[in-house]
């Protein structure tokens, strides 16, 4: 059922918001042992005390709000007044959040009901949502294999029904990856479209709250509701979206790019059949057209750079001073500090802090860090001319099936799964991941890359071709 | 042997904004902690918003300092790890700075002082040490007031044009008065307003830098002229000796008057800037561009002030106190002669004032053209001007209450002022016949009679003149 079949429902009397929360919770009862998608679920009373009051609402027949009484989770590194904001890691494991951020402020006043905090890698570094104080997460569709990460708690949330939309963030694919692991849709604007405001930092550059739901419309309903520029932040930006319950614009005549140079840098043979399958499929109504992107898969060296130099910075300020947890018998402030960081944080938060550090220091910051910002650069221009003939460019979303929870691999192994989704972060896109097909079960994703601002054209295209594959 | 001394300072400047930097914050002093919010305690998801208020005070600041303005404002993060620092880094203008390549004028001197930068940053929190906290021993801990944290500074670097300790206090106070002159900054040293950093080093040959070394924690520019002295004599004693001068940094103890090591610097401080992410570079609005500032050499006025043939002490004091200089321009330019200007308006108003724990207002000023006015007009003398004003403090009036109540009167004809002059020298016929015999200085005596019998309602220069004429016609 979408959102917009929901509050048809809710609206007729069909379906209570009420009966409707009762559901979900009783579906979250059966599953949440073994998913583990949630780090903090709201008292089922307090749920179940604002679903009646929105049904007593409905009952009235007044003009209410587009999100009245819809259930939403939110990736526990996104702040929500008066919920534990923990980013799954032991050194915020007691901070509180006193405020709202800009998002989640946003679907309040559209009447949503935020239902809890979902699980991720330990301040969203890692794509398997493993590395957290909670435990790993399962994948819905898989029990025994990962969720993908760092947004798999709000993915595993979606997939297996016990919310219809969740909030994710999306750094280097974070929305995206864990969406192809669990067949959803996982949408990741502009950057700037969504304020940041409340979203805890890892590179703030790169950075862009996102959207997990069952449908690309769904999706792209809760992007209307939180897009815009924001006063606290000011890289946001008003970027066009249509009203939260516009129909998709009409994308005839739309020229899909289908990127070239995959061949050198292959995904899996099980993802590889899925994708031709795919561009086949969606050859027989669009036109599609090879493009080039030569240096995207230098996104890599560039992003395990500069997203780590940014996160050293931002992770900066969890110093025990001024609140959460800290080490209390430390005799200095140094000692206090230190060992603080050293428990509080975990083995691969500490690895990027390491990394991002050295990549700024004198004397090789010019070998590290301006290098990966030039790189950067030349990736944004190879998306610039490569919209110059199409619309919307397709790349797979992962090399990789989703694995076994606890298989070994190596930080950098874990990094190559990255290839495809980090040039979206480096150039700023606006990308969707939807489902494309099966592999033993497995599902695959594709990702619909579009131009700056133009997101509600990649959402249109995104929707169509779901329809075509599913 | 000879040795040169070089000093150069970096001054932090808080700009007189209303919110801080980057969150809307007041400024204002207060109960510690009380003007906090998620963005200047550095919480988790916060972001920083720049207040383009800061840069309409910085712009004047900068234009006053003479240099090259840059328009795009970028800025970065400076990593470093303190208790006052809440997000374990500073948002600062690292490159490039608002203004380069300036220069400073001091008042007193007109010796130009080169300034390297002057840029934009956020200011820390608070510590409260020990000493602050009443915590002592065992319960010692620091304390963080995060009031001041994010407010907005202007920093100051100047090259070591300055050569010895009063030209540095010159300096100080030039840069304090400049910032007041422009409404930048109240600029007060003890109130953490204005702070100054300075490096100073010694050396055997005029045109070479000896080892740089830096010293904080200096709260007044007593302070700051009794550090470089001490520091002075240290270095040339460490040369003389032949003692390692190491590059470190030295903290001023007022306590035993000598700089003490804090720290020792092996190598330069990596602070790892970076382009502040969160803040997308942008361009300074054409108005704040088109600011210009209403001062920048203070030694022009200096001259001027010089110029007014006034008690050379008060010139220095004048240029530096703003409020004073303008209301003496303003007198100046309402036609009050400079020196009836100074000596009403600073040593009767202000000193009585001042004795009454009151402190100038505006309509001080007005007092002085209207006692002007009343004098030009010869209905009072200066006397009777400094009595209508010691009056109008104690009484908490207006001069022209009390002149109109006690000094006006029906006014006296000058037939009348003859006739009571003429009664005083009949009933003294000796004392005038001592003046007749030439005996001038009984005059004084026959003044007082006179001025006494008026009491004080005829302006002494009157009696004078009067008196005069009718002793010549006995
Ligand atoms: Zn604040």
């Amino acid at each position: 059922m979408t959102i917009k079949e929901l509050r048809k429902r809710f609206i007729s009397g069909e379906l209570t918001p009420l009966e409707y929360m009762e559901e979900l919770l009783e579906t979250i009862r059966q599953k949440e042992r073994k998913i583990n998608a949630f780090t903090h679920l709201e008292k089922t009373d307090t749920l179940l005390k604002e679903a009646e009051l929105w049904t007593e609402k409905y009952k009235s027949g007044e003009e209410l709000p587009p999100l009245a009484g819809i259930p939403v989770a939110i990736k526990d590194n996104i702040a929500v007044k008066d919920m534990p904001l923990t980013c799954a890691s032991k050194i915020l494991q007691e901070f509180t959040s006193p405020y709202d951020a800009t998002a989640v402020r946003k679907l309040k006043e559209a009447g949503a009901i935020i239902i809890g905090k979902t699980n991720l890698d330990e301040f969203a570094m890692g794509s398997t949502t493993e590395f957290s104080i909670f435990g790993p997460t399962h994948n819905p569709v898989d029990l025994e294999r990962v969720p993908g990460g760092s947004s798999g708690g709000s993915a595993a949330s979606v997939a297996a029904g016990m919310v219809p939309v969740a909030l994710g963030s999306d750094t280097g694919g974070s929305v995206r990856q864990p969406a192809s692991f669990t067949d959803t849709v996982g949408i990741k604007p502009s950057y700037g479209m969504v304020s940041r405001y409340g979203l805890v930092a890892f590179a703030s550059s790169l950075d862009q709250i996102g959207v997990l739901a069952k449908n690309v419309e769904d999706a792209s309903l809760i992007i209307r509701v939180i897009a815009g520029k924001d006063k606290y932040d000011a890289t946001s930006r008003e970027l066009s979206v249509k009203n939260i319950f516009d129909a998709f614009e009409t994308i005839d005549g739309v020229k899909i790019g289908v990127w070239k140079e995959l061949d050198n840098h292959p995904a899996e043979d099980g993802v590889m059949k899925v994708w031709d399958d795919a561009i086949m499929k969606a050859s027989k109504e669009f036109q599609m057209i090879p493009v080039s992107l030569p240096d995207i898969a230098s996104g890599i060296a560039s992003y395990y750079l500069i997203a780590p130099a940014e996160a050293s910075a931002n992770l900066a300020r969890y110093d025990g001073v001024r609140y959460a947890w800290r080490v209390l018998d430390a005799s200095t402030y140094k000692e206090m500090v230190k060992r603080t960081r050293t428990i509080g944080f975990g083995k691969e938060v500490k690895r990027r802090i390491m990394i991002g550090t050295f990549a700024l220091s004198a004397g090789y910051q010019d070998a590290f860090y301006k290098k990966a910002v030039a790189m950067r650069y030349r990736i944004m221009q190879n998306f610039e001319e490569a919209f110059k003939q199409v619309d919307v460019i397709l790349v797979p979303t992962s090399p990789k099936l989703p694995w076994k929870i606890g298989q070994k691999m190596s930080p950098s192994e874990v990094y190559k799964a990255d290839l495809y989704t980090i040039p979206v972060n480096l150039a700023g896109l606006p990308a969707v991941s939807i489902p494309a097909g099966y592999v033993d079960n497995l599902p695959v994703g594709i990702q619909v890359i579009g131009k700056y601002g133009e997101d509600e054209k990649v959402w249109a295209v995104a929707d169509k071709l779901m329809g075509l594959w599913r | 042997m000879e040795y040169y001394v070089h000093i150069g300072f970096e001054v932090h400047i808080r700009l007189a904004t209303k919110t801080k930097m980057f969150c809307s914050c007041s400024t204002e002093e207060g109960e510690p902690n009380t003007h906090i919010c998620p963005v200047c305690l550095g919480y988790p998801g916060a972001l920083p918003v720049p207040n383009k208020e800061a840069f309409k005070y910085a712009i004047k600041m900068a234009k006053a300092l003479n240099g090259k303005i840059n328009k795009t404002v970028i800025f970065a993060r400076k990593n470093y790890f303190y208790p006052d620092l809440p997000k374990g880094y500073q948002i600062t203008q690292h490159e490039p700075p608002l203004m380069e390549d300036g220069y400073l004028v001091l008042a007193e001197s007109g010796k130009k002082i080169r300034i390297i930068r002057l840029h934009v940053e956020e200011d820390a929190a608070k510590t409260l040490y020990d000493s602050e906290t009443g915590r002592q021993g065992e319960n010692a801990f620091l304390m963080v007031d995060y009031n001041r944290s994010g407010v907005p500074l202007a920093e100051i670097v100047s090259y070591p044009d300055i050569h010895d300790p009063d030209e540095g206090v010159e300096y100080l106070k030039t840069l304090q008065a400049l910032a007041r002159y422009l409404g930048v900054s109240e600029a007060n040293m003890e109130k953490g307003e204005m702070r100054a950093d300075v490096n100073i080093s010694v050396s055997t040959a005029p045109d070479k830098l000896g080892t740089k070394v830096e010293i904080k924690n200096m709260n007044s520019f007593k302070a700051i002229h009794d550090a470089l002295e001490y520091e002075i004599q240290r270095q040339i004693h460490a040369l003389e000796t032949g003692e390692t001068i190491y590059q470190e940094t030295r903290m001023w103890d007022e306590a035993s008057g000598k700089t003490l090591v804090m720290r020792r610097k092996e190598t330069s401080d990596d602070y790892r800037y970076f382009p502040e992410p969160d803040i997308p570079p942008f361009e300074l609005e054409q108005e704040v561009i088109d600011i210009e500032p209403e001062f920048d050499d203070l030694h022009k006025l200096y001259k001027e002030v010089n110029s007014w043939n006034i008690d050379e002490k008060k010139v220095g004091f004048i240029v530096y106190s703003p409020e004073i200089y303008k209301a003496l321009k303003y007198l100046i330019e309402k036609g009050v002669p400079p020196k009836f200007a100074v000596s009403m308006y600073l040593d009767e108003i202000k000193g009585q004032l001042e004795k009454s724990g009151l402190s100038l207002e505006d309509r001080h000023k007005d007092w002085v053209v209207y006692l002007h006015k009343l004098i030009s007009d010869g209905k009072i003398d200066n006397s009777i001007a400094k009595k209508i004003i010691r009056k109008a403090i104690s009484q908490n009036k207006e001069p022209k209450e009390i002149y109109e109540a006690e000094f006006s009167g029906p006014s006296i004809s000058e037939e009348d002022i003859r006739k009571t002059i003429r009664d005083i020298l009949a009933k003294n016929p000796d004392i005038v016949q001592k003046y007749k015999d030439g005996k001038k200085s009984v005059f004084g005596f026959l003044m007082g009679q006179c001025m006494k019998a008026f009491g004080g309602k005829v302006p002494a220069a009157t009696v004078k003149k009067l008196l005069g004429e009718e002793l010549e016609r006995v």
